[in-house]
């Protein structure tokens, strides 16, 4: 990857991270919930098949951790493990670059973060002495995989062609 | 074949020199620092639009104008009720008009929020001031006429991390305006409410008895209002109860704080 492409890169990432946690995480009710980036990276990554889309998501992890407003702790490993499983799962498994493809390599990233982002949240409620309140953690990551499928949907259906052959180029 | 070691090496020799001008530009302008001043109008523009639409997206709300103006009228009362009883205990002369830092002799430093994070369970935010303005772990945020916020959890040289009192992870020691000044320790209930826990049983605790913050922490002075009670919660198999406490601060809709640096002797 060219040098210009890694700032390419780091610029739409900065973008990504900045407006989820700073514009969307104030908005009112569910909106504040919306994994941008992480729909924006599945979306370059299996739609347009451009593979460091996944390192969009694989540094929105990292971007939480260091700035220390991680709803749960090591969101790293759990974005790093999600990257990884879109790549793999866009490239071999959901190649096909219809929406259901998109959906469906979207919903195995998000199980895979789930799944890391839970292990680690329950271990954490562990040496909680207060009972760790499952229904508004399900509620959440429902809301969020809900939003994330809308806004695929939305992706799907807005982008003009004339992008996808300059992310191409 | 010459020609592709010859590109390895230019594309070797690029990222090397992209890999250098960032880390001149980080070292030159602290990250979380530049960032935060590309972040604030977000924020700003944010919390604009949830003030706004408030009733929009909360089931049963009212107007936001109606909700605006039944808040102020609440937090004019509770910091009303606040103050007489603090008059009667206290005898100060504590005057209504002046700002929450001048009444009570504190030197505080306002902080614009620059980043939330996105959960319900967990809420925190980032802020634009750090060590080099004086903040330490520990030091209270405050919003309006000296309603906490929060407590800072993390502090680098130009920002820090608010822990919200909401967070299940903070824990404060509050105590209640009843009659025998009960206290406990408030810690955060999914992101919305928070629970003043370890009162004895043989304590009164009213539903609308305010909670204040009881001193007892270094850097946290007493009297800073927390929130109103909503419900008392007690079982028979264990020795305590709890209040679920409403906060008067809702950190969704607000952009900046105040940090309390220290008391002015």
């Amino acid at each position: 990857m060219s040098s210009s492409r890694i700032f390419f890169l780091l610029f739409i990432f900065l973008c990504l991270a900045l407006l989820e946690t700073s514009f969307f995480a104030s908005l009112p009710g569910v909106l504040r919930l919306l994994p941008i980036t992480f729909a924006v990276g599945v979306y370059l990554v299996q739609s347009r098949g451009w593979w460091p889309g996944a390192w969009l998501i694989a540094a929105m992890g990292a971007f939480l951790d260091f700035a220390g407003i991680a709803p749960v702790p090591l969101q790293t490993i759990a974005y790093g493990i999600a990257a990884l499983v879109i790549f793999f799962s866009a490239r071999s498994l959901f190649s096909n670059r219809s929406l259901f493809g998109i959906l469906a390599c979207g919903t195995l990233g998000w199980i895979a973060h789930g799944l890391v982002q839970t292990t680690v949240w329950l271990i954490q409620n562990l040496t909680d002495p207060a009972r760790p309140t499952v229904g508004a953690y399900a509620r959440v990551f429902g809301w969020q995989f809900l939003l994330l499928m809308c806004f695929f949907v939305v992706l799907f259906y807005t982008m003009p062609q004339r992008t996808r052959m300059d992310i191409h180029r | 074949m010459l020609d592709t070691v010859s590109r390895r090496r230019t594309l070797r020799s690029r990222v090397m020199i992209a890999i250098a001008t960032m880390g001149i530009v980080l070292l030159v302008f602290p990250l979380r620092h530049a960032l935060g001043f590309i972040q604030r109008p977000f924020v700003v523009a944010g919390t604009w639009i949830a003030r706004h639409s408030f009733g929009l997206f909360e089931p049963g709300a009212a107007s936001s104008a109606r909700v605006a103006r039944l808040e102020e009228e609440r937090m004019a009362l509770a910091i009303d009720r606040m103050a007489c009883e603090q008059m009667k205990t206290e005898n100060q002369d504590l005057r209504e008009r002046l700002s929450f830092a001048k009444r009570g002799g504190y030197e505080v430093v306002s902080a614009d929020i620059i980043a939330r994070t996105v959960g319900v369970q967990t809420s925190s935010f980032s802020i634009n001031r750090g060590q080099s303005d004086g903040l330490r772990i520990g030091m209270p945020a405050l919003v309006g006429n000296g309603i906490l916020a929060g407590k800072v959890i993390e502090v680098t040289q130009t920002s820090a991390t608010v822990a919200a009192i909401t967070d299940r992870g903070t824990a404060v020691a509050a105590s209640l305006l009843n009659q025998a000044r009960t206290i406990g320790i408030i810690s955060g209930l999914d992101g919305i409410l928070a629970a003043l826990g370890y009162i004895p049983k043989d304590q009164t605790v009213r539903v609308n008895d305010l909670v204040i913050t009881s001193g007892l922490e270094d850097l946290i002075p007493s009297g800073l209002l927390i929130g109103i009670v909503n419900a008392v919660e007690s079982k028979d198999t264990e020795p305590f109860e709890r209040a679920i406490v409403e906060p008067l601060a809702d950190i969704r809709r607000i952009s900046s704080v105040s940090i309390i640096i220290r008391r002015i002797p």
